[in-house]
């Protein structure tokens, strides 16, 4: 969506991200700081817990993983807070707009299935204030500002452009029926319908204010997608009624059990010769130790209280154990960012 | 998983005046970019400092101006507590 904020909330925005981005060289220096502590691969503990705490009292003089921890804390709690604000200032013009994108061919319904499983409101993920329904507009706010303003400036690479290459990974193009779990705010959708324009579109989502925001996208692109307040672990539909059932950066917000339990209802939705390709962040197993000691940092301060476990599944066992063959299990185009899991229901 | 699982990390975030200095560095940003707006757009009016000087904030405008203050005093007051991070 196209649209401009004032000049607080650009401001605030503005300077939120460009804090995001002076972080860089910080952790530069902490890997310096670990360095000169003694901390390598052949110092550091091999358990993860107790890696943390050899760190954290290593870097305790470190000006630096001071500087890094106050700064996170900060853009951790604040970034929804003011995104929220920013979006206050035109919410009175914007609101026509969203109103009238809510109104077109895609449509939000109930699952038949489980709508909104518990872990779902075990904690605000990402800490973003109120969690994914805390504000009357949160798909708004997530995902333009926070998305689009925010993430997309200080994540490596074209996340937009993530979304859209990893479907070079399937091997087929003739999907008739496509199910996407954890549609959120409509950004991999909109990739997925423009990679497949001939598919019937299908997605869910336990967070109904997420899923008005993707439908607004669908809408405003003239798309005509069904959208289901639900979670993908028990939908409720018929089985054998999908060609491919996919997902993105989805699993490390969610138990690793629940991620078993929709790779198992992929298996049954999906017609004979049907694909999953559920994709993620990068596996534990692929990180040296220092490499998983950030990413728990992250996780630890980021608000993503299942990212360890998440993170440390086979995906590739996971997948064979729901049934599927011709299983992968791999970072992109040989990369460890993203981590996809592809499998193929037998026929 | 804990937000406690470090110590030394843990401290450094619960420092709630670390905090305030980064929420009135953000609020300072946005005047400093109000007032580089304002300089460009006003670029041509010679007599704007004069007038801001003795400019006397009255009625709707006055309003506005408290209600803006209430708003920055509850966001200082914000910084001093404890983070909402939890349902």
């Amino acid at each position: 969506m196209e649209f401009d904020l004032k000049q607080r909330g650009r401001a605030s925005m503005h300077f939120l991200s460009d804090l995001a981005v002076a972080t860089g060289p910080l952790r530069k220096q902490v890997d310096a700081d670990m360095l000169a502590r003694g901390l390598d691969e052949s110092t550091l503990a091999d358990d993860l817990d107790e890696r943390l705490l050899q760190v954290d009292a290593a870097l305790a003089d470190s000006p630096a993983a001071a500087a890094l921890a106050m700064l996170g804390e900060y853009s951790g709690v604040n970034h929804g807070r003011v995104a929220a604000a920013a979006f206050a200032e035109i919410e009175a013009e914007l609101l026509p707009r969203l109103k009238a994108l809510e109104q077109g061919p895609t449509t939000i319904e109930p699952l038949p299935g489980e709508a909104r499983p518990d872990y779902f409101d075990r904690a605000w993920i990402h800490r973003t204030t109120g969690g994914w329904d805390g504000h009357p507009y949160q798909g708004f706010v997530h995902g333009e500002l926070i998305h689009r303003h925010y993430v997309a400036r200080n994540y490596p690479g074209d996340i937009y452009a993530q979304r859209r290459e990893i479907l070079s990974v399937l091997p087929r193009r003739d999907y008739r029926k496509i199910f996407e779990i954890g549609t959120s705010s409509g950004n991999y959708t909109l990739q997925i319908a423009r990679t497949f324009p001939e598919a019937e579109l299908w997605g869910c989502d336990p967070s109904p204010r997420m899923l008005e925001h993707a439908q607004r996208i669908a809408n405003e692109n003239e798309l005509r997608w069904r959208l289901f307040v639900g979670s993908g672990e028990k939908t409720g539909f018929e089985s054998e009624g999908f060609d491919l059932v996919t997902s993105y950066i989805v699993l490390h917000e969610i138990p690793a059990e629940a991620t078993k339990a929709q790779l198992r209802e992929a298996f049954r939705l999906l017609r004979p010769n049907g694909d999953v390709l559920f994709t993620d962040v990068t596996r534990y197993a692929a990180l040296d130790k220092k490499g998983v000691r950030w990413a728990e940092y992250t996780a630890v301060n980021g608000g993503e209280p299942f990212w360890r476990e998440a993170a440390s599944l086979d995906l590739a066992a996971a997948a064979r154990e729901a049934g599927f063959v011709d299983v992968r299990s791999e970072g992109f185009r040989g990369g460890i960012y993203p981590w996809f899991v592809y499998g193929r229901k037998p026929a | 998983m804990s937000l406690d699982l470090t110590p030394n990390d843990t401290a450094i975030r619960n420092d709630r005046a670390a905090q305030l200095a980064l929420m009135l560095a953000r609020e300072l940003w946005v005047v400093k970019d109000r007032l580089m707006v304002l300089e460009a757009v006003l670029a041509a009016d010679g007599q704007l400092r004069e007038k801001v000087d003795r400019h006397q904030p009255q009625g709707a405008e006055k309003a506005a101006i408290d209600a803006e203050r209430a708003r920055f005093i509850a966001e200082v007051m914000a910084a001093l507590q404890a983070p909402g991070d939890r349902p």
